[in-house]
């Protein structure tokens, strides 16, 4: 990143947006293939599915066991990607276009 | 005798509990801000607490269990979906409503869109979605009570009402998030140890559980009835004769008689029947009596336990609830399922005023991942309590009661192992998370509409210049008001099914809120008049084919062409599309009347605190 940004400026907001929901869809549309995956084998592939491991078929082992971790996975990937970018993005903005703080507030820049 | 009175002390200590909780929270309750969003200051662990307990109902507690026994293996979507629902709220939601910073949904449609009609429509419809949502609570604590103790339905609408009615006129949202923590992890004990005993007490693992369901109507015959089994059927009930049977009405009662296609009979596919009381009225196999009228009857010893569906399809995924309008159709009507289970939860006003209790928008990220977790530690169990009372307690079967699978398992399989003492016990435990269950959702339902009345309705649009004090006491009037209209509402809903109703709820609020969150959030050019055209389209769609299919359900429309059946019982697959469709099309076309602030408004939305650009 070449030259800092205006925090009011048009471009920043523009970046802000684009990454975070960006992000939200990635995460998104993988939630979308995995639930997908298992309805389309349940309907495509049965005889797959209603393999027995452990005594449970599959198509039990994937919704009503195997879901949940995915779910938390997920949920985890995003919470520290869009933290990642936050800290990102308040790296990009110009410190003198902030406004002003309340003189016992740490430095906005420098956080993390 | 001796041992009823266990579940009786169980239930007393809940709700002493929870009266004892919310008063010693009112004392911490002191600001506008405290009562209505607790300050801002609870940390993620008991804020994540808060909103699981509020999201986890009668529905979620006792629901899921009963429908998985009923219908099987596509069941299970809905505890997927239910928690799913939170990942979608925090990926779309969480961090920018937080960040917003309002009070209520209606605080953000007014302010993201800078118009009061916007708040409007919101407010009408966090007050159809909150009445719709809360009656089916009420209904639960009714059955639960007059299962457990033989009181009148009333009884248990008016204990759990009056309750918790009293809680949050007292103690405003603070009280209320110490005491839905507390209630969650009441739930999450008991869907969990109970079931821990009992599969010691079976000695059946997780493979054999669901084996040993499977063979009910599978390998296995379905049991018949013992002994005479005398049950109450709401008016629409059921009986599906899986073979030649006998049932003997109390008192006369009109129904409507249908066969299964493939029955051999030269009496036409369906007909009108009126059963007298006291005489036996024999059914044939595969024939299917339908009551008009609630009647209590007794279905006569050595008839096969009515409406079990066959083992086979009950464990094989698009079975009988999916494929209620024909298995070409069951893919699409668990799609249209998914799709308003994961939007609805992230639109639901009771679970989204708990963000703004968040201190910042990275807390509220964190509580909601917090959520998932817990949702998903809490959803993984009731397909074993549904399984398991496939096995051992069919006769909830006869008359569609499944939904006390996880109150008579205990007793059964308890008594069965000769320790009726520990029986009572776990009964006890269950029915203590099932008054948690109704109490926490009716309380932050009723917070949500009454916050509705005295907020947005009387401080923001009647008396903007309302003092402090008479907001306050104007939430406390709206509380106690909103508690006995949603009394009295439940009082006439006894009949209708709890499940499909929670279910529809979701759909409704997919097909409204959701969008408007959605684009509110993400889509500058969003307008106020695409806003409204979408959400009065959604909201249109989705309770008119709720409402048509009430009526299906009921008799009273006929039923429809299969497609035209699947997307109006399950309509989210078409609502939540056209309702966000809508607004990016007409905010298109009213490009002119996009809030002047808007760039202002997606700043603080999507800035993080660090770069100190609210005033807070």
């Amino acid at each position: 990143m070449g030259s800092k940004l205006d925090v009011h400026g048009e471009e920043f907001i523009r970046v802000l947006v684009r990454r975070q929901l960006g992000l939200s869809c990635s995460v998104a549309a993988l939630l979308v293939a995995a639930l997908g995956a298992v309805l389309l084998m349940n309907r495509f592939q049965p005889s797959v599915m209603s393999t027995r491991l452990l005594g449970l078929p599959v198509s039990w082992w994937t919704v009503g066991v195997g879901a949940f971790p995915v779910l938390v996975g997920l949920a985890w990937v995003y919470l520290r990607r869009s933290g990642d970018f936050e800290d990102e993005a308040i790296g990009m903005v110009d410190i003198a276009t902030l406004p002003p703080r309340e003189a016992n507030g740490s430095h906005p820049g420098k956080v993390r | 005798m001796g041992t009823q009175v266990i579940p009786v002390i169980f239930v007393t200590g809940i709700v002493l509990a929870t009266i004892g909780l919310g008063m010693y929270g009112t004392r911490l309750s002191r600001t506008t801000s405290d009562f209505y969003v607790a300050g801002r200051g609870v940390g993620a662990f008991w804020n994540s607490s808060a909103i699981t307990g509020e999201y986890l109902s009668a529905a979620s507690f006792m629901g899921i269990a009963g429908m998985l026994m009923k219908y099987g293996y596509d069941v299970l979507w809905y505890a997927v979906g239910y928690s799913a629902g939170f990942l979608v709220l925090l990926l779309f939601i969480a961090a920018p409503l937080r960040r917003f910073g309002a009070y209520t949904i209606p605080d953000f449609a007014h302010g993201r869109l800078d118009s009061i009609g916007m708040r409007k429509v919101a407010v009408a419809f966090v007050l159809a979605i909150g009445f719709f949502y809360m009656m089916p609570q009420l209904k639960g604590a009714g059955i639960t009570l007059a299962q457990l103790f033989g009181s009148p339905y009333w009884v248990g609408v008016v204990l759990v009402g009056g309750v918790v009615a009293v809680n949050v006129v007292i103690g405003g949202m603070k009280g209320l998030t110490l005491v839905q923590a507390f209630q969650h992890w009441v739930k999450q004990f008991a869907i969990m140890v109970p079931l821990f005993v009992i599969v010691s007490v079976t000695g059946t693992g997780v493979g054999a559980t669901l084996t040993a369901a499977e063979r009910v109507g599978g390998t296995d015959p379905v049991p018949a009835v013992s002994q005479d089994l005398t049950a109450h059927w709401p008016a629409g009930g059921a009986v599906a004769f899986t073979s030649d049977g006998t049932i003997v009405p109390r008192t006369d009662t009109r129904a409507t008689l249908t066969r299964a296609p493939g029955a051999t009979s030269p009496s036409p596919a369906s007909r009108r029947v009126t059963l007298s009381a006291g005489t036996p009225f024999r059914a044939a196999k595969g024939e299917r009596l339908v009551f008009a009228e609630s009647v209590s009857a007794t279905i006569r010893a050595g008839t096969t336990m009515p409406n079990v569906i066959d083992g086979r399809s009950w464990s094989r995924p698009f079975g009988a609830m999916t494929a209620r309008f024909g298995d070409r159709y069951a893919l699409l009507y668990t799609v249209s399922l998914l799709v308003a289970l994961l939007c609805g939860t992230a639109g639901l006003p009771h679970i989204l005023v708990r963000f703004y209790t968040n201190p910042d928008g990275r807390r509220a990220r964190l509580s909601t991942l917090m959520v998932v977790v817990f949702t998903s530690l809490f959803y993984v169990f009731p397909a074993a309590w549904g399984a398991l009372g496939r096995t051992f307690v069919p006769s909830l079967y006869a008359n569609g009661s499944t939904d006390l699978a996880i109150l008579k398992l205990p007793e059964q399989v308890m008594a069965a192992a000769g320790s009726p003492l520990a029986g009572a016990v776990l009964v006890g435990v269950m029915s203590a998370g099932a008054f948690a269950a109704f109490m926490t959702t009716f309380s932050g339902l009723l917070m949500s509409v009454a916050s509705t009345f005295a907020h947005d309705i009387y401080a923001r649009i009647m008396h903007p210049k309302a003092r402090a004090s008479a907001r306050l006491t104007a939430f406390q009037i709206a509380a106690a008001g909103c508690a006995a209209i949603a009394i009295c509402l439940a009082l006439l809903i006894e009949e209708f099914d709890i499940n499909l109703l929670v279910g529809w709820v979701f759909a409704i609020a997919a097909s409204t809120f959701f969008p408007l969150l959605l684009m509110g959030v993400w889509h500058r050019g969003l307008t106020p008049a695409g806003a409204v055209t979408g959400m009065l389209a959604g909201g249109a769609g989705s309770i008119g084919s709720v409402i048509y299919s009430m009526l299906v359900e009921l008799g009273v429309a006929a039923a429809p062409a299969p497609l035209i059946g699947v997307l109006t019982h399950q309509p989210a697959i078409w609502t939540v599309p056209l309702a966000i469709g809508l607004m990016f099309a007409v905010s298109r076309a009213t490009r002119s009347s996009v809030p002047a602030n808007a760039r202002l408004i997606m700043l603080r939305l999507h800035a993080p605190e660090q770069l100190g650009l609210r005033p807070e």
